[in-house]
């Protein structure tokens, strides 16, 4: 149980030692090269609270994973301060930060069977065999994987083996849990039922977390407060709610929610009744409590990025306030409709609740080309810069 | 399987026992002439011998003095075994885990290790220098150099397949250097030395060239050496020479026999994700 600052935390990777990684990096993302190297992770502060379980997300070669090595003590720290529990942590080895680590492909050691993959770091810490022996016990019921203690890893299957690497760590008890993408292994079932399982060990081990992971999902399940990352930059930092609720970017708002918000180019304009956003020929007023922040924030009448997301799209409302749109492609998922729909020549979703149509709506919404009209409320609204793609409200 | 198949599969059966032959033919040529009295076995064909003279290899035991040859050459290939196993593993796994030009560039020059062929005169000069020359050590030193590149060739792209992950687990464990090696490395190499191990051992047991130039006397003779106690510029038993041969190679083949699979394993690893 410990609390994790990190202070402007920075990771250069050497331009002549790792010409390759700059190379690629230059290719794949958007990484700032220097001339000290190549920018991984930019800045990167955060201050984490004792027992918080904080997930730090976003697609791959955002830095996420680099700053949790850095965390761990396996990759050097390039820049800025590390403390944990108020320690300096720079300069300590990984064994002496007190922290347990949890790898995406497990890192069981293959030879030793899982009792001695658990006992392991307890042995080189010269405990005694009945502690450690205890330890382990304690452990192994808590992941309910006792009857595996004498077996090798390679006996397991991928979810065993996955309990066997949590359990190496918690038999260490330590003040900071990481634990790098340590669901992406697993099919989809077993993760949702490993997602289910971390959250009840939280609740059992209570310790500070630090979560890896490039699923929005899990980052939404799991954290107490989620970090957003892209190209080594922290976009957002914020509970799931305030980040699904009041993205701080273009960025933030595509990245967090399924399916994806929709963007459209649209105007916002300024009159007497105040704010409303014009789209398609089509006005609607912006809810007074996001006229007031708009207001606050000195912003002019301008073009915007209007987002929208699928399960805020109504197909009923004010006839005079509907855009016009033919159905491309429709997904039948159960309990909703995913529709896509062509909307002035973008492609649009639209979530539509089964429960909302009758026998004959089903029908006609399921038929491709079906001309639809929809609606959304001025009060769910998200407008960004055009050029910045900030949060105009922000 | 249609008419035309089972004809072109029978083809192939015979072609490839006519291409056996090439192999069997020798093979037989000398375990039947090792049976044989000396002048019948001059004629080296493969004719039944006339009587079976086991006695043969009874000579071969006394006057080639295979016990003390024998205890050479297990010296020998043992010692060589453990020094190479040791250090090509220790070698690639610096080579492999620590990214550095110098890693990098000693990885490359192992490859001149292996084109790299014996020069007998530098050989003898430096062991000379070193004190060394005409001893089993000599030339253990020299087999270890000579067998460490392709060992640790093997081993590096073994290790480039055991993930990094490993070894940062054991780091936040707290195994550090040596003891992370030995704890976490080393009881993983396991198929690979073992496949080096057999080569090593092979080939440091039939070497008849090297030991010619770096040994002295007879009493350091290596097993092959054996059969020049029968093969010499005025008379040759090739009955002798044939059962000594057969003694030499027997080990080396029943070594083969158990542990073939490690071998085979043990080229292809890496080859394909297992």
């Amino acid at each position: 149980m410990a609390t994790v600052v990190l202070n402007k935390i920075k990771k250069i990777y050497p331009n002549a030692a790792k010409k390759r990684k700059k190379k690629e990096a230059e290719k794949k993302t958007n990484l700032q090269v220097t001339d000290e190297g190549v920018l991984a992770v930019q800045e990167f502060n955060l201050e984490i609270a004792d027992k918080e379980f904080i997930v730090l997300v976003g697609p791959s070669g955002c830095g996420k994973s680099t700053t949790l090595r850095m965390v761990a003590g396996l990759e050097e720290i390039s820049g800025g301060d590390l403390y944990i529990d108020g320690k300096r942590m720079n300069d300590v080895d990984p064994k002496d930060r007190d922290i347990a680590m949890v790898f995406q492909n497990y890192a069981l050691y293959p030879h030793m069977t899982v009792f001695e993959n658990m006992a392991f770091s307890l042995k080189l810490k010269k405990v005694s065999k009945d502690i450690i022996e205890q330890k382990v016990r304690e452990a192994a019921e808590i992941l309910d994987i006792t009857q595996y203690l004498d077996r090798k890893p390679k006996a397991l299957s991928g979810g065993q083996r996955q309990r066997v690497a949590i359990g190496r760590a918690i038999v260490r008890n330590p003040k900071v849990f990481l634990m790098d993408e340590p669901l992406s292994n697993l099919d989809a079932k077993l993760r949702n039922q490993m997602r289910a399982e971390i959250l009840k060990l939280r609740q059992r081990i209570d310790t500070t977390f630090i979560y890896v992971t490039h699923d929005q999902t899990e980052a939404m399940t799991l954290g107490d407060r989620i970090v957003i990352m892209k190209d080594g930059v922290i976009q957002q930092v914020g509970t799931p709610q305030e980040v699904f609720d009041h993205p701080a970017n273009l960025f933030v708002a595509g990245f967090i929610g399924m399916p994806q918000m929709n963007f459209f180019e649209a105007e916002l304009q300024l009159s007497e009744d105040g704010y409303a956003v014009a789209l398609g020929g089509v006005a609607i007023p912006i809810s007074a409590e996001k006229q007031a922040r708009l207001r606050q924030n000195g912003i002019k009448a301008q073009p915007v990025t209007l987002g929208i997301r699928p399960e805020h799209i109504s197909l009923t409302g004010d006839s005079t306030r509907m855009l016009r749109g033919t159905v491309d492609v429709s997904e039948m998922m159960g309990s909703a409709i995913h529709l896509h729909v062509n909307v002035l020549g973008r492609d649009a979703i639209i979530i539509v609740p089964t429960t909302e149509l009758d026998a004959n709506g089903h029908k006609t919404v399921n038929t491709i080309g079906h001309a639809i009209a929809f609606t959304f409320s001025g009060n769910l609204v998200h407008l960004f810069d055009r050029e910045s793609g900030s949060n105009l409200e922000a | 399987m249609n008419h035309a198949e089972k004809k072109k599969n029978a083809l192939f059966g015979a072609l490839l026992w006519i291409l056996s032959l090439i192999i069997i033919y020798p093979l037989l040529m000398v375990i039947l002439a090792s049976f044989k009295e000396k002048r019948e076995a001059g004629s080296l064909n493969i004719t039944l011998p006339r009587a079976w003279l086991w006695e043969n290899y009874l000579e071969v035991f006394e006057r080639g003095d295979i016990l003390r040859c024998l205890f050479n050459s297990v010296f020998v290939s043992v010692i060589t075994v453990i020094i190479v196993i040791a250090t090509a593993s220790l070698l690639s796994y610096a080579i492999v885990r620590r990214d550095t030009p110098v890693c990098r560039l000693i990885d490359k020059l192992l490859t001149f290790g292996i084109i790299a062929p014996f020069a007998a005169m530098p050989t003898m000069q430096l062991l000379q220098l070193m004190g060394i020359y005409g001893s089993l050590w000599g030339m253990i030193f020299v087999y270890s150099a000579l067998y460490l590149p392709f060992s640790a060739m093997m081993i590096t792209s073994y290790i480039k397949g055991l993930p990094k992950d490993l070894d940062e687990a054991a780091v936040i464990d707290g195994a550090t250097g040596m003891g992370l090696f030995v704890r976490i490395i080393v009881p993983l190499l396991k198929p690979i030395a073992a496949t080096v191990m057999i080569l090593v051992f092979m080939w440091s047991w039939n070497e008849l060239q090297i030991p010619m130039y770096l040994l002295k006397s007879s009493a350091q003779y290596t097993l092959p050496m054996s059969v020049y106690s029968f093969y010499g510029a005025f008379s040759t038993s090739w009955n002798l020479v044939c059962a000594d041969v057969i003694v030499v190679s027997l080990p080396v083949i029943l070594l083969y026999a158990f542990a073939q699979k490690y071998v085979i394993s043990g080229m292809t690893a890496g080859a394909v994700k297992m």
